[in-house]
């Protein structure tokens, strides 16, 4: 993936995981509204067992590094992940079910099933899941309402600093400042880092 | 594998018309030499397809394909009518230009494993005539609506898998129309039919060439595999948008076999010389950007690989020399020195 993103400038980092088995079998054990399992057959209908995130800077950088990962990547599934009310802050991003790119895969041992997830997600989307995420998985007891709002304004604050970032760097493009939209303005530390988690 | 059911439809070319006919169709027993026939085809399947192909998404993104569904239908409930509706997806994009053809549709599943397969196929219509030696006598009989299978114009696609959760969203198929043509010829079958698209892309497929002949290139001992490879760099803006293999581009381009070989064993994996792409002149130029060309008394020649014939005129000294002689001319724009390597 850092391969074919090479030369796309605002990539704060590129990292996979597989699934952490007690994770999986959480997922795995989920119930759906009418009390149901929600998978029948979870080690081939779970499709994030192995999961890869990219995070940009702007959310202009969002579409081109889709169109570049599409470019060599097929997908079976694309989403902007949204919460499900325009009243409502919570979890932002954008999410691909891709092949496995052919290079990788074993084909006397093809992994099941063939696809993988891909999260494309800003550098305050990122922050934003990841301190989120932690706290769900804390043993806090009952999360009430006051909690939830809190963890909404967070949102709304990230989304808000989301906004004013992609007005700001038009402003600095539309300015004539070429090294803003080539990228070349970025301090030396903002580097591509590929990670395993 | 065993085939388990099958279906066969008569298939009429019935595109944008309003009314669609009604599909004649039956669900076959597999006797004798159609039987033996089909269950051929059945059990080669896998290595007569050679074309991966997947499954595109939903226009909505969402994961969905109305083909895969209605395969989905008939691989977990094989009857006349589920397979009925793949015949009236073929029939609704079927032009006049491709004609009547006759569809298979067959599924199957292995007795040790939980592997199924779902093979469809198309025999276009064709006319033919029919000998019969009686005694001292031979019937000639002239007949329409024959199909074969050796056809030209033979269309087929296989889906392995054990699970219609996460499997069959990839297939592979076979498409005779298929060799050096336009992309347009496949978008009959695996495009508009089975809402599909070549599984590798363009830009990965073209990439994959790219860097297998350049690393040929680099590695070979052999200066004639040399300029074979790196004229075959300066043509291949020649074939941007056709439907390629790497097999089929060394015939394309008629690389010797020594070449061949060479520009094979570059691959990661043997299969890759089979794979259909559409090629992307745009993604080749990013990684064969330049061709460079080392003489012995130190000159080194270099230009845009598509450019480097028209930028540098080639002749041979003398006959027998193994010498030669490079022309260009132009204005100056930039001097520099660089570092040895």
């Amino acid at each position: 993936m850092v391969e074919r993103l090479h030369g796309l400038p605002r990539i704060d980092r590129i990292s996979a995981r597989a699934k952490a088995p007690d994770r999986f079998v959480v997922k795995a054990a989920k119930l759906t509204e009418c009390g149901q399992r929600k998978y029948s057959d979870p080690l081939n209908q779970i499709q994030d067992q192995v999961g890869a995130r990219i995070v940009c800077f702007f959310l202009q950088d969002v579409p081109v590094i889709s169109n570049r990962i599409l470019e060599y990547l097929r997908p079976i599934e694309e989403r902007d992940v949204v919460p499900d009310s325009r009243y409502k802050f919570g979890y932002f991003g954008k999410h691909y079910v891709l092949f496995y790119p052919d290079d990788i895969i074993d084909d006397s041992n093809k992994p099941k099933p063939n696809v993988f997830e891909l999260q494309i997600k800003t550098l305050f989307q990122h922050a934003w899941s990841e301190a989120d995420h932690d706290l769900r998985y804390k043993p806090m007891g009952v999360m009430d309402e006051h909690f939830e709002r809190r963890v909404a304004f967070t949102s709304a604050q990230a989304w808000g600093a989301d906004q004013i970032f992609r007005e700001l760097f038009e402003e600095a493009v539309s300015n004539g400042d070429e090294r803003i939209e080539s990228g070349t303005a970025v301090a030396p530390t903002h580097r591509i880092k590929p990670t395993l988690a | 594998m065993k085939i388990l059911s099958a279906f066969s439809f008569l298939v009429h070319p019935s595109k944008h018309e309003e009314e669609q006919p009604a599909i004649g169709g039956t669900e076959l027993t597999l006797e004798g030499g159609l039987g033996f026939m089909l269950s051929s085809a059945f059990t080669k399947a896998s290595a007569e397809c050679n074309i991966e192909i997947a499954f595109q998404m939903a226009l909505d993104g969402s994961q969905q394909n109305p083909v895969r569904n209605a395969l989905i239908t008939v691989v977990k409930n094989p009857n006349l009518e589920n397979a009925r509706v793949l015949a009236r997806k073929l029939q609704a994009v079927t032009t006049h230009r491709s004609g009547l053809g006759l569809l298979f549709v067959l599924i199957g599943k292995d007795k040790e494993s939980d592997q199924i397969r779902c093979y469809v196929a198309r025999f276009p219509a064709d006319s033919g005539i029919v000998a019969e030696e009686k005694a001292e006598q031979l019937e000639i009989e002239f007949i329409e609506q024959v199909f074969m299978k050796s056809a030209k114009s033979y269309k087929a696609v296989v889906y392995e898998g054990e699970s219609t959760d996460a499997d069959f969203w990839e297939g592979k198929a076979v498409d005779k129309q298929i060799s050096n043509s336009a992309v347009a010829i496949s978008g009959y079958w695996i495009r508009e039919f089975l809402q599909s698209d070549f599984k590798t892309t363009p830009a990965n497929g073209t990439r994959r060439f790219a860097l297998a002949l350049r690393d040929t290139i680099q590695s070979s001992t052999d200066l004639e595999v040399k300029e074979e490879l790196t004229a075959l760099a300066s043509l291949a803006k020649n074939i941007n948008n056709k439907v390629v293999s790497i097999e089929n581009l060394g015939d394309r381009f008629g690389l010797s076999g020594k070449a061949l070989d060479e520009l094979h064993a570059a691959l990661k994996k043997p299969s890759y010389r089979f794979t259909k792409f559409t090629f992307s002149a745009a993604e080749f130029r990013k990684h064969v950007r330049y061709r460079q060309t080392q003489l012995d008394n130190g000159a080194t020649l270099s230009a845009p690989a598509d450019k480097f014939d028209e930028c540098f005129q080639k002749s041979e000294v003398a006959v027998g020399a193994n010498q030669v002689e490079y022309r260009t001319r132009g204005r100056v724009v930039n001097e520099g020195l660089r570092k040895g390597k």
